[in-house]
């Protein structure tokens, strides 16, 4: 059972959100969560807390965002397109399959590297730059395909 | 005017597990994750398979039919993972 005081401990010291509605836990009606009981004491229920992330709930429906883009709190999806979204083979995506194939493509630029600094340093420099471009693509693949999709809710059918 | 038929639709299921799982995204994508490897690892073995079956079914018999017998082994294997990404189930992202 999700309670005021756990709506309020989420909440505090977080900044004011600039779009229109608010930052609240999932189960909780952001327009009745004020008059929610603290606690449940007709039925008590074991908490569990292990999966409470904010979700972002508009409080108008006719809200734009990005041009005319509508404000949704949650989109509907296949698994299929889910999953193609984030694994799709494009360096350039910064996801978890690109974190893969930038990994591997910085590895064999590395050793290039050094089999090519016995022809020429100048070869073995542009080798080199590619190792550490594709390590970056890696760090961001990791950043925003794993680090940032932690704190993203996704509700599933078991 | 059209005229409107109302159908019950709901279905009472006596389910001990809870319909609805609340995770995180990358949670979610972790579980495919060896799914996915699998099947680009299958796909590749398949490819693999079906090259040295063609080109020793001539000249060494006995490796060559194993060969294609083992490419379709893992093509049938890949198609399955495959499936199973690319399921209909439905989730939900918030965001």
């Amino acid at each position: 059972m999700i309670g005021v005081s756990d709506v309020k401990q989420h909440m505090q010291g977080k900044p004011k959100p600039e779009m229109p509605g608010s930052w609240i836990l999932p189960g909780v009606n952001p327009l009745s969560a004020e008059y929610m009981r603290p606690e449940n004491t007709q039925s008590p229920q074991p908490e569990f807390k292990g999966n409470m992330l904010p979700v972002y709930v508009p409080m108008t429906a006719k809200d734009k965002i990005h041009g005319d883009k509508p404000v949704h709190n949650a989109e509907l999806l296949t698994r299929n397109e889910y999953l193609n979204a984030q694994l799709t083979e494009d360096t350039r995506d910064a996801n978890i399959a690109s974190a893969y194939k930038t990994y591997f493509l910085a590895w064999v630029c590395l050793g290039l590297t050094i089999a090519t600094y016995f022809i020429h340093p100048y070869v073995a420099a542009v080798f080199a730059y590619l190792s550490g471009h594709y390590w970056a693509w890696k760090e961001l693949g990791v950043s925003w395909g794993r680090e940032w999709y932690k704190g993203k809710m996704l509700i599933y059918t078991s | 005017m059209a005229e409107t038929t109302i159908q019950m639709s709901s279905v009472m299921a006596d389910m001990k597990r809870p319909f609805l799982k609340v995770t995180n995204r990358w949670e979610y994508l972790d579980r495919y994750l060896p799914w996915w490897k699998g099947y680009i690892r299958y796909r590749l073995y398949a490819i693999v398979f079906a090259a040295i079956g063609v080109g020793t079914i001539f000249s060494v018999p006995p490796l060559g039919v194993l060969c294609l017998a083992a490419s379709t082994y893992y093509y049938q294997i890949h198609i399955h993972r495959k499936e199973r990404i690319e399921s209909k189930r439905t989730v939900i992202i918030g965001h």
